[in-house]
């Protein structure tokens, strides 16, 4: 019953970003909206933000399931991910202190709150569930812009948050599908079918680049997907490499910045367009710099390294999942 | 193996959110003073900050300890 839902969501998700990011980049490079890729050679311009391939996808889609189910759950994640959508773009246009995107993506968060679209239950592998109802709405204001931005600071090479966030989607769906939770299921589709489509122009060598709004609209609606199908703890898992990455910088640097206004970066760009880890002290420690700690890289090889990784968590995060109580 | 100490990384995480669950739910949980609800409610509070900070020392000294080990000059 659910399987003809399941496929219109995908396919429109799927095909709207596939067929739209390439007029895209044909616009973006007419007007000139491109960026320096400054790890290519010859000053490589590559047209950002692709975010807008991304939410056309992303929408047509949840509109179409709405218009299916009337879920309350669906226009939540739906809202979140065009809010979350907004911030980004704002940024894109226009670059914006480190303190911007974390405090303008709590609006993103109220649109779940506003919908009573969440189950203030803590679901752990073992020992049952927590109940949080007032910690809980705090929890969903803060855990919005987490989201967001940790899947915005993997955005460092080319197609890395494109490939991760299409990863550690697929034991969320397979979660949700498993707990029966069908409409918030085949809402989480959009979030993977826009990232494997998108990732056909992203990946190395980059065509696009998703910029803030494209990774910030990955980020909320994975977050809010995690909060309305409740499946929080998955979804984190999920995400670990991410995590560890937000993490490693915010211990280094120890306070909410920017990359870009980071001096000492953390890795050394090679002649030969290999990147090797910065020996400094100085220099912030992130995801990449642990990765390319045995020796220099080429950036598809980080790329593959990190969805080793994201393969890894996401195998973590189903046994999790059984282990709450889902039985393959 | 070239990604061994993020593989062993992203393990020790799952652990202390498995761990953490344990604590919250089996041990903050039920707590309740003879004193009242406000301060268990308090008790309860500085138990979960106290297991955040805990929870990023051991992170924070594995990446120290990993950090030096191989990433800085040793000149």
């Amino acid at each position: 019953m659910s399987f003809v839902p399941a496929i219109t969501v995908s396919a429109i998700a799927f095909v709207v970003t596939y067929f739209l990011t390439p007029v895209l980049i044909k616009y973006l490079n007419q007007r000139g909206m491109v960026v320096k890729d400054y790890h290519k050679p010859n000053n490589q311009q590559v047209p950002r933000p692709g975010g807008l391939s991304i939410i056309a996808g992303i929408v047509a889609a949840e509109v179409a399931l709405f218009a299916f189910t009337m879920s309350s759950g669906v226009l939540a994640i739906l809202l979140c991910t065009v809010i979350a959508f907004f911030v980004g773009y704002v940024d894109d246009k226009k670059t914006m202190g480190g303190y911007f995107k974390p405090v303008a993506l709590v609006g993103a968060a109220i649109p779940i709150i506003l919908l009573n679209a969440y189950d203030f239950h803590l679901d752990f592998p073992f020992f049952g569930s927590a109940k949080i109802p007032i910690l809980y709405i705090a929890l969903i204001l803060v855990a919005i812009p987490i989201m967001g931005n940790t899947i915005n600071s993997i955005d460092v090479l080319n197609g890395i948050v494109s490939g991760f966030i299409a990863i550690a989607s697929v034991p969320l769906i397979i979660t949700l599908f498993l707990q029966n939770k069908v409409d918030i299921a085949i809402a989480a589709l959009p979030l993977l079918l826009s990232a494997i489509a998108f990732y056909k122009y992203h990946k190395y060598p980059s065509r696009i680049f998703p910029g803030d709004s494209g990774t910030l609209a990955w980020g909320a609606m994975y977050g809010a997907i995690a909060i309305v199908g409740g499946v929080e703890v998955v979804a984190t898992i999920a995400l670990l490499p991410a995590v560890i990455n937000s993490f490693l910088f915010l211990a280094s640097v120890k306070k909410i910045v920017e990359h870009r206004a980071i001096k000492e970066r953390p890795t050394v760009l090679l002649d030969d367009y290999r990147l090797k880890a910065s020996t400094e002290s100085s220099a912030p420690v992130t995801l990449l710099r642990l990765v390319l700690a045995n020796g220099p890289m080429r950036e598809d090889e980080i790329a593959r390294s990190i969805f080793k990784l994201g393969v890894f968590s996401a195998g973590m995060a189903i046994l999790t999942a059984v282990l709450i109580g889902v039985s393959i | 193996m070239r990604l061994g100490f993020l593989f062993g990384f992203v393990i020790v995480m799952w652990a202390l959110i498995i761990f953490g669950g344990y604590i919250l739910i089996k041990v903050v949980a039920p707590i309740q003073l003879e004193s009242g609800d406000i301060a268990s409610s308090v008790l309860k509070a500085v138990i979960a900050i106290s297991m955040v900070i805990i929870w990023i020392w051991i992170l924070v000294t594995l990446k120290n300890t990993y950090t030096k080990r191989r990433l800085t000059k040793t000149s």
